[in-house]
Protein backbone atom coordinates (compact mmCIF):
# COMPACT_ATOMS: atom_id res chain seq x y z
CA UNK A 1 0.00 0.00 0.00
CA UNK A 2 2.95 2.69 1.16
CA UNK A 3 4.68 1.19 -2.28
CA UNK A 4 2.00 2.24 -4.35
CA UNK A 5 1.46 5.86 -2.64
CA UNK A 6 5.49 6.72 -3.21
CA UNK A 7 4.89 4.95 -7.09
CA UNK A 8 2.20 7.50 -7.51
CA UNK A 9 4.07 10.44 -6.09
CA UNK A 10 6.78 9.51 -7.99
CA UNK A 11 4.66 9.73 -10.96
CA UNK A 12 3.20 13.08 -9.93
CA UNK A 13 7.11 14.26 -9.23
CA UNK A 14 7.62 13.47 -13.05
CA UNK A 15 4.85 15.06 -14.27
CA UNK A 16 5.32 17.79 -12.52
CA UNK A 17 8.77 18.23 -13.70
CA UNK A 18 7.67 17.89 -17.58
CA UNK A 19 5.00 20.66 -16.89
CA UNK A 20 8.14 22.90 -15.07
CA UNK A 21 10.32 22.29 -18.48
CA UNK A 22 7.59 23.26 -20.63
CA UNK A 23 6.21 25.94 -18.67
CA UNK A 24 9.82 27.70 -18.31
CA UNK A 25 10.12 26.72 -22.67
CA UNK A 26 7.35 28.42 -23.08
CA UNK A 27 7.93 31.49 -21.44
CA UNK A 28 8.00 34.54 -23.81
CA UNK A 29 11.05 36.20 -25.29
CA UNK A 30 10.72 39.96 -23.90
CA UNK A 31 11.45 42.99 -27.03
CA UNK A 32 14.09 45.51 -26.26
CA UNK A 33 12.83 48.42 -25.21
CA UNK A 34 13.00 51.31 -27.81
CA UNK A 35 14.00 53.96 -25.33
CA UNK A 36 17.43 51.23 -24.79
CA UNK A 37 18.02 50.89 -28.60
CA UNK A 38 18.81 54.62 -28.80
CA UNK A 39 20.24 54.79 -25.09
CA UNK A 40 22.47 52.25 -26.52
CA UNK A 41 23.25 53.75 -29.46
CA UNK A 42 24.24 56.63 -27.88
CA UNK A 43 26.37 55.24 -25.57
CA UNK A 44 28.26 53.23 -28.60
CA UNK A 45 29.06 56.05 -30.56
CA UNK A 46 30.87 57.75 -27.44
CA UNK A 47 32.42 54.75 -26.86
CA UNK A 48 33.68 54.51 -30.89
CA UNK A 49 35.19 57.92 -30.69
CA UNK A 50 36.86 57.31 -27.24
CA UNK A 51 38.96 54.11 -29.11
CA UNK A 52 39.38 55.72 -31.93
CA UNK A 53 40.95 58.65 -29.87
CA UNK A 54 43.04 55.78 -28.26
CA UNK A 55 44.02 53.80 -31.13
CA UNK A 56 45.49 57.00 -32.88
CA UNK A 57 47.16 58.00 -29.67
CA UNK A 58 48.41 54.45 -29.52
CA UNK A 59 50.02 54.66 -33.32
CA UNK A 60 51.46 57.94 -32.32
CA UNK A 61 53.08 56.32 -29.43
CA UNK A 62 54.41 53.01 -31.79
CA UNK A 63 55.30 55.44 -34.57
CA UNK A 64 57.43 57.44 -31.82
CA UNK A 65 58.96 54.36 -30.48
CA UNK A 66 60.33 53.08 -33.84
CA UNK A 67 61.45 56.67 -34.33
CA UNK A 68 63.56 56.76 -31.13
CA UNK A 69 64.36 53.08 -31.56
CA UNK A 70 65.74 53.48 -34.97
CA UNK A 71 67.78 56.58 -33.41
CA UNK A 72 69.18 54.99 -30.34
CA UNK A 73 70.05 52.19 -33.39
CA UNK A 74 71.91 55.14 -35.16
CA UNK A 75 73.65 56.50 -32.58
CA UNK A 76 74.73 52.79 -30.90
CA UNK A 77 76.31 52.38 -34.66
CA UNK A 78 78.13 55.85 -34.30
CA UNK A 79 79.53 54.96 -31.26
CA UNK A 80 80.87 51.51 -32.01
CA UNK A 81 82.40 52.98 -35.53
CA UNK A 82 83.57 56.40 -33.74
CA UNK A 83 84.92 53.49 -31.02
CA UNK A 84 86.56 51.46 -33.47
CA UNK A 85 88.19 53.86 -35.43
CA UNK A 86 89.87 55.52 -32.42
CA UNK A 87 91.00 52.25 -31.17
CA UNK A 88 92.37 51.52 -34.77
CA UNK A 89 94.02 54.64 -35.38
CA UNK A 90 94.30 56.30 -31.67
CA UNK A 91 94.76 59.48 -33.12
CA UNK A 92 92.56 61.42 -30.72
CA UNK A 93 94.48 59.92 -27.21
CA UNK A 94 91.38 58.70 -26.65
CA UNK A 95 92.35 55.02 -26.21
CA UNK A 96 95.67 56.24 -25.47
CA UNK A 97 94.93 57.67 -21.51
CA UNK A 98 96.45 54.35 -20.16
CA UNK A 99 100.29 55.05 -21.44
CA UNK A 100 100.16 58.41 -19.92
CA UNK A 101 98.33 57.41 -16.63
CA UNK A 102 101.28 54.81 -16.29
CA UNK A 103 103.98 57.33 -16.04
CA UNK A 104 102.66 60.94 -15.55
CA UNK A 105 99.61 63.02 -15.98
CA UNK A 106 100.01 65.24 -19.37
CA UNK A 107 100.47 68.35 -17.47
CA UNK A 108 103.75 66.95 -15.33
CA UNK A 109 104.81 65.62 -18.62
CA UNK A 110 107.48 69.03 -19.05
CA UNK A 111 108.48 68.46 -15.56
CA UNK A 112 108.67 64.85 -16.03
CA UNK A 113 110.86 65.29 -19.18
CA UNK A 114 113.09 67.79 -17.55
CA UNK A 115 113.60 65.81 -14.91
CA UNK A 116 114.73 62.79 -16.71
CA UNK A 117 116.52 65.28 -19.48
CA UNK A 118 119.79 63.82 -18.24
CA UNK A 119 119.23 60.16 -17.75
CA UNK A 120 117.56 60.38 -21.79
CA UNK A 121 120.42 62.04 -22.86
CA UNK A 122 122.90 60.09 -20.97
CA UNK A 123 121.65 56.50 -22.39
CA UNK A 124 121.28 58.22 -25.94
CA UNK A 125 124.38 59.28 -25.34
CA UNK A 126 125.70 55.64 -23.79
CA UNK A 127 123.18 53.54 -25.70
CA UNK A 128 122.80 55.39 -28.66
CA UNK A 129 126.38 54.77 -30.19
CA UNK A 130 126.66 51.54 -32.59
CA UNK A 131 128.80 49.92 -29.70
CA UNK A 132 126.52 47.65 -27.97
CA UNK A 133 129.08 47.70 -24.96
CA UNK A 134 127.99 51.04 -24.38
CA UNK A 135 124.68 49.86 -22.73
CA UNK A 136 126.42 48.16 -20.47
CA UNK A 137 128.96 50.02 -19.16
CA UNK A 138 125.73 52.78 -18.65
CA UNK A 139 124.26 50.28 -16.59
CA UNK A 140 126.89 49.49 -14.42
CA UNK A 141 127.41 53.08 -13.96
CA UNK A 142 131.16 53.23 -15.11
CA UNK A 143 131.32 56.38 -16.42
CA UNK A 144 135.14 56.62 -17.55
CA UNK A 145 134.61 52.94 -19.52
CA UNK A 146 131.24 54.80 -21.09
CA UNK A 147 133.19 57.41 -22.03
CA UNK A 148 135.79 55.76 -23.77
CA UNK A 149 133.38 53.40 -25.12
CA UNK A 150 131.24 56.61 -26.68
CA UNK A 151 134.38 58.05 -27.81
CA UNK A 152 135.09 54.67 -30.03
CA UNK A 153 131.80 54.78 -30.69
CA UNK A 154 132.13 58.14 -32.23
CA UNK A 155 134.67 57.43 -34.11
CA UNK A 156 133.56 54.48 -36.14
CA UNK A 157 130.24 55.81 -36.77
CA UNK A 158 128.96 59.32 -37.15
CA UNK A 159 127.19 60.44 -34.39
CA UNK A 160 123.07 60.59 -34.48
CA UNK A 161 121.25 63.42 -33.15
CA UNK A 162 118.96 63.46 -30.58
CA UNK A 163 116.15 62.66 -32.68
CA UNK A 164 117.88 60.22 -35.02
CA UNK A 165 119.25 58.16 -31.54
CA UNK A 166 117.11 54.77 -31.90
CA UNK A 167 114.94 55.16 -28.15
CA UNK A 168 114.72 53.03 -25.53
CA UNK A 169 111.50 51.83 -25.03
CA UNK A 170 111.47 52.58 -21.03
CA UNK A 171 109.22 55.53 -19.50
CA UNK A 172 111.67 58.28 -19.43
CA UNK A 173 112.64 58.25 -22.94
CA UNK A 174 108.72 58.03 -23.86
CA UNK A 175 108.14 61.01 -21.97
CA UNK A 176 110.79 63.09 -23.72
CA UNK A 177 109.76 61.91 -26.62
CA UNK A 178 106.00 62.78 -25.42
CA UNK A 179 107.22 66.21 -24.02
CA UNK A 180 108.08 67.33 -27.39
CA UNK A 181 105.57 66.20 -28.76
CA UNK A 182 102.89 67.70 -26.76
CA UNK A 183 104.78 71.09 -26.11
CA UNK A 184 106.56 71.31 -29.56
CA UNK A 185 109.81 71.49 -28.14
CA UNK A 186 113.18 69.79 -30.12
CA UNK A 187 115.71 69.23 -27.79
CA UNK A 188 118.98 70.44 -29.29
CA UNK A 189 121.32 68.52 -27.38
CA UNK A 190 125.29 68.90 -27.88
CA UNK A 191 127.10 64.61 -28.66
CA UNK A 192 128.54 65.25 -25.72
CA UNK A 193 127.55 65.60 -22.20
CA UNK A 194 129.50 67.70 -19.71
CA UNK A 195 130.67 66.17 -16.11
CA UNK A 196 131.36 67.64 -12.98
CA UNK A 197 133.84 64.41 -11.44
CA UNK A 198 132.42 61.69 -12.51
CA UNK A 199 128.79 62.30 -12.60
CA UNK A 200 127.64 64.04 -16.07
CA UNK A 201 125.35 67.07 -15.24
CA UNK A 202 122.63 68.74 -16.84
CA UNK A 203 123.19 70.40 -19.96
CA UNK A 204 123.08 74.12 -19.75
CA UNK A 205 122.75 77.83 -21.99
CA UNK A 206 125.90 78.25 -20.38
CA UNK A 207 127.53 75.38 -21.51
CA UNK A 208 125.90 75.92 -25.10
CA UNK A 209 127.20 78.46 -25.40
CA UNK A 210 131.10 77.27 -24.83
CA UNK A 211 130.24 74.67 -27.03
CA UNK A 212 129.66 77.50 -29.94
CA UNK A 213 132.57 79.26 -28.88
CA UNK A 214 134.75 76.32 -29.17
CA UNK A 215 133.28 75.95 -32.89
CA UNK A 216 134.10 79.61 -33.26
CA UNK A 217 137.51 78.92 -32.17
CA UNK A 218 138.02 76.25 -34.06
CA UNK A 219 136.52 76.99 -36.61
CA UNK A 220 138.56 75.67 -40.58
CA UNK A 221 139.99 72.42 -38.55
CA UNK A 222 138.24 69.53 -38.05
CA UNK A 223 137.76 68.24 -34.45
CA UNK A 224 136.03 65.95 -32.42
CA UNK A 225 135.25 66.85 -28.71
CA UNK A 226 136.34 63.92 -26.40
CA UNK A 227 135.42 65.24 -22.90
CA UNK A 228 134.09 68.30 -21.34
CA UNK A 229 134.76 68.69 -17.51
CA UNK A 230 133.32 71.41 -15.15
CA UNK A 231 135.20 72.30 -12.42
CA UNK A 232 132.29 72.97 -9.39
CA UNK A 233 134.67 75.15 -7.64
CA UNK A 234 135.67 77.15 -10.09
CA UNK A 235 132.88 76.98 -12.84
CA UNK A 236 135.30 76.90 -15.57
CA UNK A 237 134.68 74.45 -18.63
CA UNK A 238 137.96 72.10 -19.59
CA UNK A 239 136.83 70.84 -23.19
CA UNK A 240 139.31 67.98 -24.72
CA UNK A 241 139.17 67.63 -28.44
CA UNK A 242 141.17 66.31 -30.71
CA UNK A 243 141.96 68.00 -33.92
CA UNK A 244 141.56 65.46 -36.74
CA UNK A 245 142.81 67.96 -39.52
CA UNK A 246 143.59 71.78 -39.82
CA UNK A 247 142.64 74.15 -42.51
CA UNK A 248 144.65 72.85 -45.30
CA UNK A 249 143.28 69.37 -44.55
CA UNK A 250 146.19 68.03 -43.27
CA UNK A 251 145.90 64.83 -41.02
CA UNK A 252 147.27 66.12 -37.66
CA UNK A 253 145.74 64.11 -34.76
CA UNK A 254 146.48 66.57 -32.54
CA UNK A 255 145.23 66.69 -28.86
CA UNK A 256 143.88 69.83 -27.47
CA UNK A 257 142.66 71.00 -24.15
CA UNK A 258 140.53 74.43 -24.03
CA UNK A 259 139.34 75.86 -21.02
CA UNK A 260 136.32 78.09 -20.86
CA UNK A 261 135.43 80.58 -18.38
CA UNK A 262 134.22 83.99 -17.65
CA UNK A 263 132.63 83.93 -21.17
CA UNK A 264 135.96 83.27 -22.58
CA UNK A 265 137.57 80.21 -24.39
CA UNK A 266 140.87 80.00 -24.47
CA UNK A 267 143.42 76.95 -24.60
CA UNK A 268 144.87 75.39 -21.45
CA UNK A 269 148.49 74.98 -20.99
CA UNK A 270 150.01 71.78 -20.68
CA UNK A 271 149.79 71.38 -16.82
CA UNK A 272 153.36 69.85 -16.69
CA UNK A 273 156.04 72.74 -16.06
CA UNK A 274 159.10 72.68 -17.74
CA UNK A 275 162.34 73.42 -15.02
CA UNK A 276 162.59 76.36 -14.29
CA UNK A 277 159.84 78.18 -16.01
CA UNK A 278 156.76 78.68 -14.00
CA UNK A 279 153.26 77.73 -15.25
CA UNK A 280 152.47 81.26 -15.17
CA UNK A 281 154.97 82.11 -17.77
CA UNK A 282 154.23 79.40 -19.93
CA UNK A 283 150.62 80.47 -19.79
CA UNK A 284 151.71 83.70 -20.60
CA UNK A 285 153.86 82.53 -23.61
CA UNK A 286 151.35 80.14 -24.44
CA UNK A 287 148.57 83.36 -24.71
CA UNK A 288 151.18 85.23 -26.92
CA UNK A 289 151.43 82.66 -29.09
CA UNK A 290 147.61 82.14 -29.44
CA UNK A 291 145.18 83.57 -30.91
CA UNK A 292 143.13 86.37 -29.40
CA UNK A 293 140.52 84.33 -26.93
CA UNK A 294 136.78 85.22 -28.24
CA UNK A 295 134.13 86.30 -26.40
CA UNK A 296 131.08 84.43 -25.63
CA UNK A 297 127.85 85.96 -24.63
CA UNK A 298 126.10 84.38 -21.95
CA UNK B 1 30.84 30.48 -43.98
CA UNK B 2 30.13 33.42 -45.18
CA UNK B 3 28.57 34.55 -41.95
CA UNK B 4 31.98 34.01 -40.31
CA UNK B 5 33.59 35.88 -42.97
CA UNK B 6 31.50 38.95 -42.54
CA UNK B 7 31.48 38.42 -38.97
CA UNK B 8 35.41 38.57 -39.24
CA UNK B 9 35.02 41.53 -41.07
CA UNK B 10 32.65 43.53 -38.98
CA UNK B 11 35.35 42.14 -35.86
CA UNK B 12 38.31 44.07 -37.50
CA UNK B 13 36.47 46.89 -38.45
CA UNK B 14 35.02 47.56 -34.66
CA UNK B 15 38.15 46.73 -33.15
CA UNK B 16 38.78 50.34 -35.23
CA UNK B 17 36.21 51.98 -33.35
CA UNK B 18 33.30 51.39 -35.83
CA UNK B 19 30.60 51.91 -33.75
CA UNK B 20 27.97 50.76 -37.16
CA UNK B 21 29.88 47.68 -37.31
CA UNK B 22 29.74 46.69 -34.03
CA UNK B 23 25.80 47.48 -33.56
CA UNK B 24 25.12 45.15 -36.84
CA UNK B 25 28.02 42.44 -35.01
CA UNK B 26 25.32 42.27 -31.93
CA UNK B 27 22.01 42.39 -33.76
CA UNK B 28 21.94 38.94 -33.53
CA UNK B 29 22.34 38.11 -29.73
CA UNK B 30 20.82 41.74 -28.30
CA UNK B 31 17.83 40.27 -27.62
CA UNK B 32 18.49 37.25 -26.34
CA UNK B 33 21.41 38.62 -23.78
CA UNK B 34 18.86 41.27 -23.09
CA UNK B 35 16.13 38.39 -22.02
CA UNK B 36 18.84 36.49 -20.04
CA UNK B 37 19.60 39.95 -18.15
CA UNK B 38 16.38 40.37 -17.27
CA UNK B 39 15.35 36.69 -16.24
CA UNK B 40 18.76 37.11 -13.71
CA UNK B 41 17.79 40.41 -12.30
CA UNK B 42 13.86 40.47 -12.92
CA UNK B 43 14.04 43.87 -13.36
CA UNK B 44 13.46 45.60 -16.94
CA UNK B 45 15.53 48.79 -15.99
CA UNK B 46 18.32 46.75 -14.33
CA UNK B 47 18.43 44.40 -17.03
CA UNK B 48 18.42 47.11 -19.61
CA UNK B 49 21.39 49.14 -17.52
CA UNK B 50 23.49 45.55 -17.80
CA UNK B 51 22.79 44.94 -21.33
CA UNK B 52 24.77 48.45 -22.00
CA UNK B 53 27.24 47.90 -19.77
CA UNK B 54 27.71 44.43 -21.37
CA UNK B 55 28.32 46.04 -24.80
CA UNK B 56 30.20 48.44 -24.06
CA UNK B 57 32.93 46.11 -22.37
CA UNK B 58 32.37 44.16 -25.16
CA UNK B 59 33.40 47.53 -27.73
CA UNK B 60 36.00 48.27 -25.44
CA UNK B 61 37.51 44.83 -24.87
CA UNK B 62 37.37 43.49 -28.68
CA UNK B 63 40.80 43.44 -28.79
CA UNK B 64 40.92 40.25 -26.48
CA UNK B 65 37.99 38.10 -28.79
CA UNK B 66 40.64 35.05 -29.74
CA UNK B 67 38.00 33.74 -31.46
CA UNK B 68 38.15 30.29 -30.02
CA UNK B 69 34.65 30.23 -29.24
CA UNK B 70 31.96 32.15 -30.98
CA UNK B 71 31.39 35.30 -30.86
CA UNK B 72 27.68 35.43 -29.56
CA UNK B 73 28.97 33.05 -26.76
CA UNK B 74 31.63 35.58 -25.34
CA UNK B 75 29.38 38.37 -25.51
CA UNK B 76 26.10 35.61 -23.49
CA UNK B 77 29.88 35.11 -21.15
CA UNK B 78 30.01 39.09 -20.79
CA UNK B 79 26.78 39.64 -20.24
CA UNK B 80 26.12 36.85 -17.34
CA UNK B 81 29.11 38.09 -15.65
CA UNK B 82 28.17 41.61 -15.33
CA UNK B 83 24.97 40.07 -14.07
CA UNK B 84 26.68 38.63 -11.53
CA UNK B 85 28.55 41.93 -10.70
CA UNK B 86 25.79 43.86 -10.87
CA UNK B 87 23.66 41.65 -8.29
CA UNK B 88 26.92 41.35 -6.15
CA UNK B 89 27.23 45.41 -5.86
CA UNK B 90 23.21 45.68 -5.16
CA UNK B 91 22.55 43.11 -2.61
CA UNK B 92 22.56 45.15 0.17
CA UNK B 93 20.00 47.94 -1.58
CA UNK B 94 17.76 44.84 -2.36
CA UNK B 95 18.05 43.00 1.12
CA UNK B 96 16.98 46.82 2.54
CA UNK B 97 13.59 46.92 1.92
CA UNK B 98 12.14 47.21 4.99
CA UNK B 99 9.15 44.88 6.30
CA UNK B 100 8.02 46.69 8.74
CA UNK B 101 5.72 49.29 8.70
CA UNK B 102 3.35 51.35 10.87
CA UNK B 103 -0.55 51.61 11.47
CA UNK B 104 -2.62 54.62 12.13
CA UNK B 105 -2.39 53.35 16.41
CA UNK B 106 1.37 53.37 16.04
CA UNK B 107 1.93 50.01 16.14
CA UNK B 108 4.36 47.99 13.89
CA UNK B 109 3.20 45.77 11.72
CA UNK B 110 4.97 43.24 9.94
CA UNK B 111 4.12 43.36 5.64
CA UNK B 112 5.56 39.46 4.60
CA UNK B 113 4.73 38.98 1.20
CA UNK B 114 2.57 36.27 -0.09
CA UNK B 115 3.54 34.63 -3.22
CA UNK B 116 2.42 31.25 -2.82
CA UNK B 117 -0.48 30.06 -4.15
CA UNK B 118 -3.97 30.53 -2.47
CA UNK B 119 -5.03 27.24 -1.48
CA UNK B 120 -8.14 26.79 -3.57
CA UNK B 121 -6.17 27.03 -6.46
CA UNK B 122 -4.91 23.62 -8.40
CA UNK B 123 -0.85 22.85 -8.93
CA UNK B 124 -1.35 23.19 -12.67
CA UNK B 125 -3.06 26.41 -12.02
CA UNK B 126 -0.33 27.77 -10.03
CA UNK B 127 2.13 26.88 -12.52
CA UNK B 128 2.59 30.07 -14.35
CA UNK B 129 5.65 31.54 -15.39
CA UNK B 130 5.51 33.92 -12.98
CA UNK B 131 5.11 31.48 -10.06
CA UNK B 132 7.78 29.26 -11.75
CA UNK B 133 10.66 32.61 -11.90
CA UNK B 134 9.65 33.31 -8.45
CA UNK B 135 10.47 30.32 -7.36
CA UNK B 136 13.57 30.32 -9.25
CA UNK B 137 14.84 33.02 -7.26
CA UNK B 138 14.71 30.74 -3.79
CA UNK B 139 17.06 28.65 -5.04
CA UNK B 140 21.25 28.87 -5.19
CA UNK B 141 22.43 31.04 -7.71
CA UNK B 142 24.76 28.66 -9.46
CA UNK B 143 21.31 26.35 -10.14
CA UNK B 144 18.94 29.66 -11.02
CA UNK B 145 21.98 30.76 -14.29
CA UNK B 146 22.16 27.14 -15.84
CA UNK B 147 18.31 26.70 -15.44
CA UNK B 148 18.23 30.38 -17.13
CA UNK B 149 20.16 29.29 -19.64
CA UNK B 150 19.14 25.87 -20.54
CA UNK B 151 15.67 25.86 -19.79
CA UNK B 152 14.21 29.28 -20.59
CA UNK B 153 16.88 30.56 -23.30
CA UNK B 154 17.93 27.35 -24.97
CA UNK B 155 21.66 27.17 -25.18
CA UNK B 156 23.08 24.35 -25.77
CA UNK B 157 25.09 22.00 -23.29
CA UNK B 158 28.26 23.46 -25.03
CA UNK B 159 27.77 26.66 -25.24
CA UNK B 160 26.61 26.81 -21.36
CA UNK B 161 29.99 25.31 -20.69
CA UNK B 162 31.41 27.76 -22.89
CA UNK B 163 29.62 30.90 -21.08
CA UNK B 164 29.99 29.36 -17.40
CA UNK B 165 33.50 28.17 -18.29
CA UNK B 166 33.19 24.62 -17.02
CA UNK B 167 33.08 21.25 -18.57
CA UNK B 168 29.70 20.06 -20.68
CA UNK B 169 29.54 17.12 -17.18
CA UNK B 170 29.60 20.00 -14.55
CA UNK B 171 26.75 21.35 -16.89
CA UNK B 172 24.32 18.62 -16.70
CA UNK B 173 25.06 17.41 -13.71
CA UNK B 174 24.24 20.90 -12.39
CA UNK B 175 21.46 21.27 -14.20
CA UNK B 176 19.55 17.74 -13.14
CA UNK B 177 20.74 19.35 -9.57
CA UNK B 178 19.08 22.55 -10.36
CA UNK B 179 15.38 21.06 -12.20
CA UNK B 180 15.72 18.84 -9.32
CA UNK B 181 15.73 21.81 -6.69
CA UNK B 182 12.97 24.20 -8.37
CA UNK B 183 10.96 21.40 -8.33
CA UNK B 184 11.09 20.67 -5.16
CA UNK B 185 10.89 24.11 -4.03
CA UNK B 186 7.57 24.49 -6.07
CA UNK B 187 5.86 21.80 -4.20
CA UNK B 188 7.40 22.61 -0.84
CA UNK B 189 5.82 26.06 -1.64
CA UNK B 190 2.43 24.42 -2.75
CA UNK B 191 2.09 22.09 0.64
CA UNK B 192 2.63 25.14 2.84
CA UNK B 193 0.21 27.17 0.88
CA UNK B 194 -2.31 23.76 1.26
CA UNK B 195 -1.22 24.03 5.06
Amino acid sequence: MERNMELDNEKIIDNDLEKLLAILHNIPEEKIPDKFERRLSEALKEEGKRIRQEKLLITARKKRNRYLKAAAVIAACFVVVFASLSVYNDDIGLFSWHNVSEEAPVGDIMLAAEDSDSTAEERASYGAAPGAGAEKAAESEDMELAADLRVMAERSAPAPSSRELPQESDGNSDNVDNAELYFGMQATEPDILCREGSQYIKTTEEYRNYLKLLDEYLSGYEYELTDCERDSDTGAYMFTVLILSDPEGQIVNVPLTLRGEQGVIYEQPEQQSTEGEPIEEQLEGNDAEEEEPQTGSD
Amino acid sequence: MADVYNEAILIEKAKSGDEASFELLIQNCKTKAYNTALRYLRDEEDAMDVLQESMIKVFRHLDKFKGDCKFDTWVYRIVVNTCHDFLRKNKHQRNNISIYRADEDGETIIDLPDTSPTPPEAFDAKLTATYVLSCLDKIPKDQKEIIILRDIQGFSYEEISQILECSMGTVKSRINRARQKLKHMILEQYDESCV
